[in-house]
């Protein structure tokens, strides 16, 4: 996809300006969360200061996901302008990572906020899931997190419920 | 060519529904039944079965549109063309009441209008052929009805601001429904 930056494309002021509107520092990646996707999927949108994969702040993309996940996101208060528009629909995780373990499995990990330590449901405040790599959206998403400096080879293996890692 | 030659065997006579669609009809006509038979027993002391009755009941001809579907998508994946292809197509499928054989129905089949308007199904082919890269990426030959005009262009306007709004692709407001998971919970 052949696009320019936003860093590149307006001005230094314009720039600055848009950086401040959405709460970003030039330097640093950020990930936020829709709260409410339209068509029921999860749209991530992910600041990347000097990369473009797909959009020209970096990356988006909606993903087919669990309801509990969505339903969690829809119960959640916006904070955040969309990096695309003036629309203050997004939620800003406390962590995400990408993991990927010994037993060739791939994890999203996604701590979302809340104080609810409970795992993967509507209500949780977080999410592990396993990310299909054979699919193209998630080498988008890979690409993506690697440029946030979010992915990691971990020993041991992939998190299951019951099993403390 | 193939699919052309298979359509016009499949215009004559009667042929045999395809099994898994056959098998559907069978569990949709025993539960129809079923609830039709409930409502026969029951609608002297209440009323709760008249709805499912009335569902189960329905138009004959439209509760086997789905049906009828579910044939084209069949033959669409027999010849290996798209699916606008098999419905713009002269004729409809028409079963017997037990869904156990089908025919071509050639009544009606509305192609052109007395204008010279292209039905949407035509158009429909041309579209999904130019997606396949079965045919040249060249302009859709026909007029189209004013009224399909106008619908399909202020769905395309209401889709396009709704994609902007959401900032998603196209492609990725399709995706969304192919049913599969991209992350899933760990079992």
């Amino acid at each position: 996809m052949n696009q320019t930056h936003y860093g590149v494309q307006m001005d230094a002021d314009d720039y600055e300006e848009w950086l401040t509107k959405r709460e970003l520092s030039a330097v640093d990646a950020t990930v936020q969360l829709r709260t409410k996707a339209n068509g029921g999927g999860l749209h991530m949108q992910v600041f990347l200061p000097d990369t473009v994969i797909n959009r020209p702040y970096g990356f988006a993309s909606v993903f087919s996901v669990p309801s509990e996940l969505t339903e969690c996101l829809a119960s959640m208060t916006p904070e955040f302008m969309s990096f695309a528009s003036p629309e203050r629909v997004y939620v800003r995780p406390h962590r995400v990572v990408l993991h990927r373990h010994d037993d060739d499995v791939t994890q999203l990990i996604i701590h979302i906020g809340s104080d609810n330590n409970t795992v993967n449901t509507a209500t949780s405040g977080i999410f592990v899931l396993n990310v299909d790599m054979s699919k193209t959206i998630n080498g988008g998403l890979f690409d993506a997190l690697s440029a946030a400096d979010v992915y990691q080879e971990v020993s041991g293996d992939s998190w299951t419920p019951g099993v403390t890692e | 060519m193939e699919a052309f030659t298979a359509f016009h065997t499949l215009r004559t006579g009667k042929h045999d529904v395809p099994q898994h669609i056959a098998d559907a009809h069978a569990v949709y006509a025993e539960a129809a039944d079923a609830a039709i038979m409930r409502l026969h027993n029951s609608q002297h002391m209440h009323g709760a079965y008249s709805h499912y009755a009335t569902l189960a009941i329905g138009d004959t001809t439209d509760y086997l549109k789905p049906f009828a579907l579910a044939v084209y998508e069949h033959y669409a994946n027999e010849w290996g063309v798209p699916y606008a292809w098999v419905i713009a197509l002269p004729g409809f499928v028409k079963f017997d009441a037990a869904c156990s054989y089908l025919q071509i129905d050639e009544k009606d089949t509305f192609r052109f209008d007395e204008d010279g308007n292209a039905s949407e199904a035509t158009y429909a082919a041309f579209i999904e052929g130019k997606e396949a890269g079965l045919h040249d990426d060249e302009d859709f030959l026909f007029a189209r009805q004013d009224m399909a005009k106008s619908i399909t262009s202020a769905i395309a306007d209401s889709l396009k601001e709704m994609l902007n709004e959401n900032d998603m692709t196209l492609d990725e407001w399709k995706k969304q429904n192919d049913g599969s998971e991209d992350w899933s919970f760990p079992a």
